[in-house]
């Protein structure tokens, strides 16, 4: 008996596995990396949210991150680089049902695509964008990164980076996003949490991930592999929930606030329109998208 | 195809991928993806080519153009009928695929064509190309900054006509 009950426990599937297109595993990302936590955090807050898979979409552009969208089992699009926002917005304006997930790298979504992540937050489109920042371009080499702190070294800054990063969850309230959060890979419950808080809400969520880059970030600096930077992370970031955005900026070696930092309402997009409409035209407007707008 | 939202659990990718959609990047894959991509184009040539022919049958000199400058060799080819020139307009209005069946045909009775521009020559080679010397090909190239001027086409039909 005693064995059999075993051989059960062997039997039992990983509660990540149902959620993972199978035949593409293994997967491409290198050991100690963290876009797999982020991926098993956002199964945690699929599984939690109760939603109906199939009226789930997930859209990531190109890069390490932007091959999530190949690995999950749900409707989902390997767009062209930097442009995993307008393709979400397109699909989510032209079936409204749809929560729409965008899952992507910094340099996909900051600099190919930075100009559709500050637009798409200051229309509130009703998107929820998961941006694992691991400071580097680990696709291509180890480039510098609009992420990458001053003075951490990169194959194109080998004397060490001297432009002035962008501090994302600035960027993304600067822009009207109406969830931000910041969380790192050690944070995986945190970081379900703000996954599950984020499908639930309404309008343009931003959440950054901090992600070890072992292969290049890590190596090229010296700092160890992914669990050394798991555990810099846990001795370095400092929770604030509620931060101003202008005061959680990073730097290469300094402390790490992470939290939910703005929870607010604004109409999105789609409410914006079907007011503004409503309005102008009266009766012979009839709103779209209905509640899912 | 199917839509996200129905049940399919489809993937799509930008990248060279399988029958599934999922990436494959190797060269095996690369040469069926693309060949199956070429293959619509090619296989649908007839319907996605969109030539207008305005009084090309008969004449010896056709005016073959695309994009803004169809509207300028159009009134050059108006003033050169004006003063007696038998001349003809091909407009693509798909510029690819190329109509090369169609200019051969009409190069058995067209002695010159006269491709206005606005690059420095580009399309002309694929008249040319097509032509393969049985007539004679104008190239009237522009740099851009403007269109071209309707006296230059004219000049160059009445030259022609000469």
């Amino acid at each position: 008996m005693s064995n059999d009950t075993l051989l059960r426990d062997i039997d039992s599937i990983n509660p990540v596995m149902p959620y993972l297109r199978q035949e593409r595993i293994p997967h491409i990302w290198c050991p100690s990396c963290g876009i797999g936590t982020t991926v098993n955090c956002f199964t945690r807050a699929l599984t939690e949210s109760g939603m109906n898979l199939d009226e789930i979409a997930i859209v990531s552009g190109i890069g390490c991150t932007g091959r999530v969208a190949g690995y999950l089992n749900l409707d989902s699009f390997h767009t062209t680089h930097g442009r995993a926002i307008p393709f979400a917005t397109g699909l989510k304006l032209a079936n409204p049902k749809l929560k729409v997930v965008v899952y992507s790298g910094d340099g996909d979504l900051t600099a190919i695509g930075g100009n559709h992540l500050v637009h798409a937050a200051r229309r509130n489109m009703d998107l929820m964008v998961i941006c694992v920042n691991n400071f580097t371009y680990g696709m291509t080499g180890g480039q510098v990164a609009p992420t990458t702190p001053l003075g951490a070294k990169q194959t194109t800054m080998p004397f060490g980076n001297y432009e002035a990063p962008f501090s994302l969850p600035f960027l993304a309230d600067a822009c009207g996003a109406t969830y931000v959060a910041r969380w790192t890979v050690f944070h995986v419950r945190q970081l379900a949490k703000a996954m599950l808080e984020g499908l639930r809400k309404r309008g343009f969520v931003f959440i950054e991930a901090l992600s070890p880059c072992p292969t290049l970030y890590q190596r090229r600096n010296k700092r160890g592999d992914g669990v050394d930077e798991l555990k810099f992370y846990k001795e370095n970031s400092v929770v604030k929930n509620g931060a101003d955005t202008k005061e959680v900026g990073l730097t290469f070696n300094g402390p790490i606030v992470v939290g939910k930092f703005v929870d607010r309402e604004r109409p999105t997009w789609l409410d914006a329109m079907n007011e503004h409409f409503g309005k102008v035209l009266g009766s012979e407007y009839t709103p779209y998208g209905g509640q899912d707008g | 195809m199917t839509k996200a939202g129905a049940g399919y659990r489809i993937h799509v990718t930008g990248l060279t991928h399988d029958e599934r959609g999922y990436p494959a990047m190797n060269a095996g894959a690369q040469a069926k993806l693309v060949r199956r991509l070429v293959g619509k184009i090619r296989d649908n040539a007839e319907q996605i080519m969109d030539v207008r022919e305005d009084g090309v049958e008969g004449a010896e000199i056709v005016v073959v153009s695309y994009g803004i400058t169809s509207r300028i060799a159009m009134s050059a080819v108006e003033e050169a009928r004006r003063r007696g020139v038998k001349v003809g307009h091909l407009r693509l209005v798909v510029a690819w695929p190329f109509p090369g069946k169609r200019m051969r045909e009409l190069a058995k009775t067209v002695k010159v064509f006269i491709m206005p521009e606005l690059n420095m020559g580009q399309m002309v080679l694929e008249i040319e190309r097509a032509v393969a010397g049985a007539a004679r090909v104008v190239s009237l190239p522009h740099a851009g900054g403007s269109v071209h001027e309707p006296e230059t086409i004219l000049a160059a039909i009445l030259e022609a006509g000469r």
